[in-house]
């Protein structure tokens, strides 16, 4: 069930703010190996209120993945500021970004890539407690065993090789894993792609609830527009690096203006048909 | 037979044959310069159950030289002893000892792999020159594998700059002819170099020519180990690059360096006796399996004494074993990956 995020007592304002945000990367290219700027981010700038719930949608390869790294810092951008509440993050290095860190969590897309094979769910969901010097051995077990019971596993499946579990267990612990650290805002990189409808739904459901029990900020990283529709406030169009359309996101996939919109109205609409017209196995 | 049974039953054939190459002073009836000038080129001594007078334990008799070679002194019967007292040598290169695991009574010879031009025990020998070989080989390997691995994860973790160069670096050693280079290094050096400068020298230069192929094969793992997104993750929770390579990049690539160390070994160990053979190596009276292959340059001898390849044997065997250990090793880790 949806959760109404929307009570007076908690908008503070945007807790995410983005602005002109740019990162291009290097190619080789020619026959004689000259470097190349690809623009995968340009001018990007976006914010999300405390709580609420941002979509980036987009085709592949428009740049939504790069904005979202850029926001959990796993890559620098190369300009534009990137503001956490009152904090700089865009250009923040060494002790301030370690402390920044625990703010924003990422979850990826293919949970069975997030998660080193070798680990066990315990080493996994520790991770980020063990990296910030958070509590003792026996302390980190205790806080593993109430993430789990969080996110709807069982505490004693804790020493099992993530291997062992299912796709939708297997992002549950990746979630139980971002949230280890308490953040503020939670980065959902296609972290529904790959899962059967109902599991789909199943962890959307989780992630509402969250939100609501932790008034969690997410940036939705997507291109299943029926889930984003559930699930984000807002929404920002990308392509090619840059965002072309953005607003409430009722308003937005009511009454599209850039034609990128539209594109993946109808492309979403045209699967739900084929889907609908095609007799049941 | 899975790989896993073929894996332990060859990591057992191994441990025992480094077993027994370590314990050569125990094993060994005599010491490894122990020369008998009266047994030049003695066959291996027969050994016999059953003489004129009936059955027995296990007996030698004496060679004696005569116009053909060597007959048996059929008048004495030596019996061979189990965990008998003989010739002085130390454990581990530690504990002084006299005890041996088979010995006969002076002054009969048991010679079971037959002696050398010296009259010296070839088995002895064999056992004792194992101890060189194997040693150059896996210390050689060792540096190899470390070697690799600090250039493989450097060139695959921070790229660029480094990359190219150390990847560029790593083109020329591998075109560069490296047994000319050697036989060139060598006329650089003293004429004579002790047999410790000699062996410690040899482990060093096959150590460090053969890093370029394995840090090839570690930096892509490590490349491809970088972008990976669990290492990402751990990066978003404030892993430093130390942290990173440790817990998540070089456990990745143990499974390579596992299988390129059980490729290296019997090839350092062959480069050790390449080297030997040609004179390059360790010097004589200290034995390994190449300066004892060395002996085998004289035509007359090759035709005419044929337990003297006793160390060319060894070094067959030795490198089948590795060979298939890291054929198995292979196979074992590819289906183990795509399970």
């Amino acid at each position: 069930m949806p959760i109404d995020t929307g009570s007076p007592e908690k908008i503070h304002g945007p807790l995410l703010r983005v602005r002109a945000l740019e990162k291009k990367y290097w190619a080789r290219r020619g026959a004689f190996r000259r470097r190349v700027p690809l623009l995968a981010a340009s001018k990007v700038s976006f914010e999300i209120p405390h709580g609420k719930t941002l979509a980036i949608v987009g085709s592949s390869g428009s740049g939504k993945s790069t904005v979202a790294r850029c926001v959990a810092r796993i890559e620098k951008p190369d300009s534009g500021e990137i503001w956490i509440k009152d904090r700089q993050v865009a250009q923040a290095s060494g002790k301030e970004l370690m402390s920044l860190r625990p703010d924003v969590q990422l979850v990826f897309q293919d949970p069975s890539t997030s998660m080193n094979a070798r680990f066990s769910a315990v080493q996994t969901i520790e991770e980020p407690l063990l990296l910030q010097h958070r509590g003792s051995s026996e302390e980190r077990r205790t806080r593993v065993a109430e993430l789990m019971k969080e996110v709807a596993l069982q505490p004693e499946w804790m020493d099992r090789g993530v291997s062992e579990f299912s796709g939708g267990q297997k992002q549950r612990i990746a979630i139980a894993r971002a949230l280890a650290l308490k953040p503020k805002l939670l980065i959902l990189d296609e972290a529904f792609t790959g899962l059967d409808l109902s599991t789909q739904a199943q962890i959307g459901n989780l992630l509402l609830e969250l939100q609501a029990a932790h008034t969690l900020t997410y940036l939705l990283i997507a291109h299943d527009l029926t889930l984003v529709s559930r699930m984000a406030d807002f929404i920002a169009v990308m392509s090619n690096g840059e965002i072309v359309e953005q607003g409430i996101a009722q308003e937005v996939l009511a009454s599209p203006v850039h034609a990128q919109t539209r594109a993946l109205i109808s492309a979403a609409q045209g699967l739900r048909s084929i889907s609908a017209t095609q007799p049941s196995s | 037979m899975r790989p896993k049974a073929w894996i332990v039953v060859l990591s057992a054939l191994l441990a025992a044959l480094h077993l027994a190459i370590l314990a050569a002073g125990f094993i060994a009836p005599y010491d490894a310069a122990s020369q008998n000038r009266d047994l030049s080129y003695a066959p291996p001594t027969h050994v016999h159950l059953r003489d004129a007078s009936g059955w027995h334990l296990p007996f030698v008799y004496r060679w004696i030289p005569d116009p053909d070679g060597y007959r048996e002194d059929t008048s004495t019967r030596y019996p061979i002893h189990f965990f008998t007292r003989g010739e002085a040598h130390k454990i581990l290169w530690i504990f002084p000892s006299n005890l041996h695991l088979f010995g006969v009574d002076e002054p009969g010879r048991i010679l079971i792999a037959g002696a050398d031009s010296f009259g010296r025990d070839e088995f002895s020998r064999l056992l004792y020159g194992g101890q060189i070989s194997l040693a150059v080989g896996l210390l050689a390997t060792f540096i190899t594998l470390a070697a690799a691995t600090v250039v493989g994860t450097v060139a695959g973790y921070f790229g660029k700059w480094a990359d190219e160069f150390l990847m560029a670096l790593g083109e020329l050693f591998l075109c560069l002819p490296w047994f000319y280079f050697l036989v060139g290094a060598r006329a650089f050096l003293p004429l004579h170099v002790s047999a410790a400068g000699t062996f410690l020298l040899l482990i060093i230069v096959i150590g460090i020519i053969g890093w370029a192929r394995p840090a090839r094969l570690i930096r892509g793992i490590v490349l491809s180990a970088r972008n990976r997104n669990y290492v990402l993750a751990a990066r978003g929770f404030g892993g430093s690059n130390f942290y990173l390579l440790r817990r998540h990049i070089l456990p990745e690539t143990f499974a390579i360096l596992l299988t390129q160390a059980a490729l290296l070994i019997p090839q350092y160990v062959a480069a050790e006796a390449t080297l030997s053979f040609f004179g390059l190596g360790v010097s004589e009276p200290v034995p390994s399996w190449g300066n004892m292959l060395s002996a085998l340059q004289q035509y007359n001898v090759l035709v005419s004494y044929f337990w003297l390849l006793a160390p060319a044997a060894a070094l067959v065997i030795t490198s089948v074993m590795y060979w298939l250990l890291a054929d198995v090793l292979h196979h074992w880790i590819q289906s183990h990956s795509i399970n």
